[in-house]
């Protein structure tokens, strides 16, 4: 006969290893799972910093983006932004590489210049699936394309959702170009946490009114909320520094102490 | 005498042909080796892994046809050539060999000779992985005399090709493997045992939960599962005396089952 005493404690330690079993891998799954997507997303953000590289004959490059300050005494507008691009290499698409927040506005003026090397290039008024890895090229952008196919393009998925409202807001901005569409636009998609579409939309009532506060404020902080926190707060002291606005203030504060904010 | 102690007896390793519990898949077997009977074989293989039946199939074969055929059932191996020739000796001539008398192997080949034609005697040969490879050939050499026909049963092991392929390659008639059970072959086999013995109650408080462990754990071998069931009827014997608290009789405990899968060894904590 079987000391039971002794074959009971050992079936309870049985039990408690098959509960430990399933713990142990699910957390192991989680952690595996995790790991994927944090290495996923580092890669995708890294080939969106690529895109600011500064040029170099032998490969994919451009300029250093500027934020330039405009500083002609006869102007009373508000400081324009340009980021532009110049690819090198022959197999870069010019259209892909440039993006402007009023170009029109733009002077050359070295000693104002603010370095945004680290900037994510924007573009204006180019369909949103064709916003994605700038600086590449035409081979390689493919090839990343389909690589992160899913993560690149969540918004199409997204888009049969989209309000019919919105839609009819987005059908009448391509009519009327005004500014006050755009930047309900900008201010809808941050509410709904799509920061790209909102920084889209923001620099689209940049384009076309470059004195909208809000519209500064809603391109800061989408930038920051996709991870460009150092942009957000380059672009916001800038516009800062031209119009000392307090509530540009209050949002490049939280910015620079990294204090969450809505 | 409790349900449990009865249910245990249930499960007693020991070849009784009366609580024989016929499955799908020994039927086959079965028939096939009793069709084998009809044909002018040499030599057959029955193999598998230990505990999936092979003695208790021999052992019915000879109870159904030991009445219709010359069968002779040696269980145990016979592990020197002595023995062997003593044995040989009362199977041919039907008596026993004399104190202080030595036969000489050939002789035994010649008598076959003489006696072909008039007996065709089968020997059932168990545990055949165990005899030295000198009785094996002399075997094998018997079995071509067409008078004494051999079915061996072996271990499915290394050795069994060794027996297969070494010494009766070319005679051996038919192969018959023996498996281990399936999940259904093995709760028919638990239930079948338990109603053999009148256990109605606990036949019906095991569950497929159940079953499915036990197949789990004793990979379908019968004798692995004998012995886990009694086990597992032992550990109930020892709570209903000592302590009647910790088990429901309505309910088969998947607790002792585990607990006696521990005892055996099936599972290691």
């Amino acid at each position: 006969m079987y000391d039971i005493p002794e074959l009971e404690n050992k079936w309870r330690k049985y039990k408690r290893n098959q509960i430990k079993k399933p713990i142990f891998i699910g957390f192991s799954i989680f952690v595996l799972v995790g790991a994927v997507s944090f290495v996923g997303l580092k890669y995708l953000t890294s080939s969106s910093e690529k895109s600011n590289i500064t040029s170099n004959n032998t490969k994919v490059e451009k300029s250093t983006p500027i934020v330039k300050k405009e500083q002609s005494k006869n102007s009373t507008k508000s400081p324009a932004i340009v980021i532009t691009t110049t690819p090198v290499n022959k197999l870069a698409t010019p259209k892909n590489t440039q993006a402007s927040i009023q170009p029109n506005i733009a002077k050359t003026n070295n000693d104002d210049t603010i370095d945004l090397s680290n900037a994510t290039i924007v573009k204006p008024n180019v369909p949103d699936d064709e916003i994605r890895v700038i600086g590449f090229d035409s081979q390689e952008k493919k090839e990343i394309t389909n690589k992160y196919q899913e993560i690149l393009k969540p918004q199409k998925t997204k888009k049969s959702k989209i309000d019919p409202k919105i839609l009819a807001y987005e059908e009448r901005f391509k009519e009327r170009q005004d500014p006050q569409d755009s930047l309900f636009l900008a201010k809808y998609y941050y509410k709904k946490g799509n920061y790209q579409k909102a920084e889209t939309w923001a620099v689209n009532t940049n384009n076309i009114d470059g004195d909208i506060e809000d519209s500064w404020i809603i391109f800061a902080k989408a930038r920051a909320k996709q991870g460009h926190r150092v942009d957000a707060i380059k672009v916001l002291q800038s516009y800062y520094d031209e119009t000392n606005s307090a509530k540009a203030k209050e949002v490049l504060d939280k910015l620079r102490r990294n204090i969450p904010f809505k | 005498m409790s349900y449990y102690e009865i249910a245990k007896e249930c499960f007693i390793d020991e070849i009784n042909l009366d609580t024989y519990v016929e499955l799908p898949s020994s039927i086959v077997a079965y028939e096939e080796l009793e069709l084998s009977f009809e044909k002018p074989f040499k030599l057959i293989l029955l193999y598998g892994e230990p505990g999936t039946g092979k003695s208790l199939l021999l052992s019915r074969i000879m109870d159904k046809k030991k009445y219709q055929k010359e069968l002779h059932y040696i269980d145990s191996p016979l592990l020197d050539e002595e023995e062997f020739f003593r044995k040989l000796f009362n199977i041919l001539i039907q008596k026993p060999m004399p104190k202080n008398t030595k036969v000489d192997f050939n002789t035994f080949v010649e008598y076959c000779k003489i006696i072909k034609g008039q007996r065709e005697i089968i020997i059932l040969l168990d545990e055949a992985q165990l005899y030295p490879k000198k009785i094996l050939e002399q075997i094998r050499i018997l079995s071509d005399t067409g008078v004494l026909r051999f079915v061996i049963a072996v271990h499915k092991t290394t050795d069994e090709d060794v027996i297969a392929k070494t010494h009766f390659q070319t005679r051996i008639w038919a192969s018959i493997e023996l498996k281990n059970a399936t999940k259904e072959e093995l709760k028919t086999y638990i239930h079948q045992k338990l109603l053999k013995f009148n256990q109605f109650e606990i036949a019906n408080q095991i569950k497929q939960k159940n079953i499915d462990f036990i197949h789990k754990v004793t990979d379908g071998n019968f004798r692995a599962c004998s012995k886990l069931m009694y086990t597992t009827f032992e550990i109930y014997q020892y709570y209903e005396k000592h302590d009647p608290s910790q088990f429901s009789r309505d309910k088969f405990s998947q607790k002792f089952l585990e607990m006696a899968a521990i005892a055996i060894g099936a599972i290691n904590v």
